[in-house]
């Protein structure tokens, strides 16, 4: 798994799975951040009755295309259901919030399938002030 | 759907604390001059200040941020307390934020200066020094970049500045370095004018410092007395603002809002999406159909025949108003058919009309558009209207009057260049001079207000007998300041329109104008209300609850709402009691959320208590 940088994400769509309504600020933040770079963010969680601002999608079929990327901001369990759904599905490029979210294991079976794994917080690129901040703190280019 | 400004100020109180927090550098110059120890003093002290504030508000909002307005606070009392030991002016800093700050709840909530409350136990405890600098000519760069911050609470300083002058002026020890070494500038810029704790309301501001500064100088002449002038001054502001639910002085503070600079050319053409003329968009789509005809529940109809000028009686010409679903294009969708109803049927001796050209919110260009280029057709709608109501006088409400050719039987008045001139009860004010109360609506009094595009769709539909399923509006782009006029049908795809115009934008947002727009959703349409649809950045609204009550939202409100308290409620679960601060009279303009120097949306709180208080009544 490489550090995160500015060409991992190609194209212009990232699914976001993970995208949380508790923690609405800071998901909306990095929605914000992908948007604001014109890429175009389809949120995605499975949770039921969970209200948002913005669109989420609850299942992979409700989508109205697979997008190429994908970043993943949930715990180490829950990644490795979503890393599995999406294999065979399209997606070829994973971005993980951090490092520790995915193991040995889950990385090596990315690997098979032709996905391309990063770790970092997409704000350290997209985002602006301490976020860049701390990506040149992280060396995230 | 949540509705906010695509622009707002970038401008914050973060800025303006950083600004104070360097002059406040400033006046330990002298300080630092004597003793070099004293820097690292003033470094201790702010790193205190920022650790305790932090762990504050860690225990309050589960978030682990800190405000520059603890280091301010900190700084301030460094700079007051020089000949104190170090370990009594670390305690007054942390009794400071502690007592003074968040023991009422944290920023924006506590009554009294946090500072002051520091100072006024140092004092108690220690000797302090009097006056409260040296005599020192050092101090002049810190005066002189004190003043801006007059701006915060221009009354309440400038009335302490008077008093202070006074007494000096009445013991006859008026001198530059008397003014300094008292701090009047620095009492009068950036003590008083903490707009947390002291009262925007300018008379009882400016006599409250006017007291402040004289008693502290001419008949206490101690050190505790001008600390304890001000705290009293605080009291007094948090009784005054308890006591004034409206603030009545703020219609002169209007703010003219920036003008996106259109696409060169853009006032020569418009972009024709409806197909009509043979154009790209020939095609409906499935959902245009559904949605035209839910809304119309007819088909389209445009008889080639009937648009030759007709002679028609009142009766007819009301009619086809009526049965082409005539409504206004300004924004409020409203039935133009009811509108008139009520104005002809109003038993008031003069009916004015007044065309809505004022075109107010800073991100629409079309009717400036229309006005210039479908003139001859608007007249004729015009023509039409009087003929049904007779008015005795009908205006034509502009910001710009330059390269107009209006005929002389219209009155053309020049409305000011500031939003929301063009709100409906506001323009009356502007033109008519007449107010309309929150209860009434302008056809009470005879008065109908009509936007230049209903105008020119009334004309459509009663001359060519066309059913209204088109309209012009101004498509966007906020990031290159680009901007075209654009006909539409009602129910196209807002992303099929954006995709015509400004290919492969991805935040497509859509409403009312730049200040009122909402984030489009994959397959919304432009309905009815859609006037403006533009492809930009997020505003970046802050979550942060930390209001300081600068009480810009409230100058900048048209209707004078203290935004501040009805939002401070709505914080507080407590919707329901913003009634006595009148929160159903908002007009949702977004000016407060524009003009919010916490960077926060203000306006969606306000809708919130709106509704809240539509639901109980």
């Amino acid at each position: 798994m490489r550090k995160l940088s500015k060409d991992f994400i190609k194209g212009n769509e990232v699914l976001f799975i993970g995208y949380s309504s508790r923690n609405s600020a800071y998901s909306k933040g990095i929605y914000q951040a992908f948007a604001n770079h014109n890429i175009k963010v389809y949120p995605y969680n499975t949770k039921e009755n969970a209200t948002y601002d913005v669109k989420v999608y609850q299942s992979l079929t409700e989508l109205p295309k697979i997008p190429e990327n994908a970043f993943i901001l949930l715990n180490r369990e829950n990644t490795e259901k979503a890393v599995k759904q999406l294999i065979g599905r399209g997606v070829k490029r994973i971005l993980f919030y951090n490092a520790k979210m995915a193991d040995e294991k889950l990385l090596k079976e990315c690997e098979k399938a032709g996905i391309e794994t990063a770790a970092g917080c997409p704000m350290m690129i997209y985002g602006t002030g301490f976020h860049k901040f701390h990506g040149l703190l992280t060396g995230v280019k | 759907m949540k509705v906010f400004p695509l622009i707002r100020r970038k401008w914050s109180n973060e800025h303006i604390m950083a600004g104070v927090f360097f002059v406040l550098i400033l006046y330990h110059i002298p300080q630092w001059v004597h003793s070099s120890f004293e820097i690292l003093v003033f470094l201790l002290m702010v790193a205190e200040s920022l650790v305790i504030d932090s762990i504050m508000n860690h225990f309050r909002y589960h978030r682990m941020w800190c405000c520059v307005s603890a280091a301010v606070t900190a700084a301030m009392l460094s700079a007051m307390t020089y000949g104190i030991p170090l370990w009594g002016r670390m305690a007054g800093v942390a009794a400071a934020l502690l007592v003074g700050k968040h023991i009422w709840g944290g920023t924006g909530r506590n009554l009294i200066n946090p500072a002051l409350s520091g100072l006024l136990l140092l004092a108690l405890l220690f000797d302090m020094p009097y006056p409260y600098f040296t005599e020192s000519y050092l101090l002049i760069p810190a005066a002189i970049f004190s003043l801006p911050f007059l701006r915060m609470r221009p009354f309440a300083g400038i009335g302490l500045i008077l008093g202070m002058m006074s007494a000096l002026l009445l013991n006859g020890d008026f001198t530059l370095t008397k003014l300094l070494s008292y701090g009047v500038f620095f009492w009068g810029c950036l003590v008083i004018t903490d707009p947390v704790t002291v009262t925007a309301h300018p008379v009882v501001g400016a006599v409250a410092g006017f007291l402040a500064g004289i008693s502290s100088l001419y008949y206490f002449p101690v050190q505790i007395a001008i600390v304890i002038s001000i705290l009293t001054v605080n009291l007094f502001s948090a009784a005054t603002e308890s006591i004034y639910k409206r603030n009545t002085r703020l219609l002169k503070h209007k703010r003219a809002l920036r003008k996106i600079v259109p696409y060169p050319g853009d006032k020569a053409h418009v972009i024709d999406l409806t197909g009509e003329k043979g154009n790209r968009f020939t095609a409906a789509s499935e959902i245009k159909e559904k949605y035209i005809n839910a809304m119309n529940n007819r088909q389209y109809r445009c008889n080639v025949s009937e648009s030759k000028r007709v002679e028609l009686s009142m009766d007819s010409i009301l009619e086809r108003i009526r049965d082409n679903d005539v409504f206004g294009r300004g924004g409020a969708a409203f039935p133009t058919y009811d509108k008139i109803i009520a104005v002809k049927e109003a038993e008031v001796p003069q009916k004015y009309l007044i065309i809505n050209g004022a075109e107010c919110d800073p991100g629409l260009i079309h009717d400036r558009w229309l006005i210039r280029n479908q003139w001859d057709l608007i007249m004729k709608g015009i023509v039409l209207l009087n003929h049904c109501v007779g008015f005795t006088t009908v205006y034509l409400a502009v910001k710009d009057v330059s390269d107009l050719q209006i005929p002389k039987d219209i009155t053309v008045h020049k409305i000011k260049d500031y939003y929301p001139a063009g709100a409906e009860k506001i323009l009356i004010t502007e033109v008519l001079k007449i107010q309309v109360g929150p209860e009434k609506i302008p056809a009470d009094l005879g008065i109908l207000v009509l936007n230049v595009q209903t105008v020119y769709s009334l004309y459509e539909a009663v001359i060519h007998n066309k059913t209204m399923n088109s309209r012009f509006l101004t498509v966007a782009d906020l990031r290159s300041k680009r901007a075209h006029v654009v006909k539409v049908k009602l129910g196209m795809r807002l992303s099929e329109v954006m995709d015509a115009v400004f290919p492969d934008s991805v935040n497509v947002f859509a409403g009312g104008g730049v200040m009122q727009a909402y984030l489009a959703e994959e397959d919304a349409v432009v309905d009815k209300r859609v006037n403006f649809i533009a492809t930009s950045v997020y505003p970046n609204y802050k979550e942060s609850p930390q209001c300081s009550k600068c009480a810009v939202c409230s100058s900048n409100c048209p209707v004078c709402l203290k935004v501040y308290m009805i939002v401070d409620l709505v914080d507080r679960g407590l919707s329901y009691k913003t009634g006595k601060y009148h929160a159903d009279e908002c007009i949702g303009c977004g000016s407060c959320s524009y003009s919010c120097m916490a960077g926060r949306d203000l306006a969606a709180k306000v809708f919130t208590a709106k509704s809240e208080l539509k639901k109980k009544a």
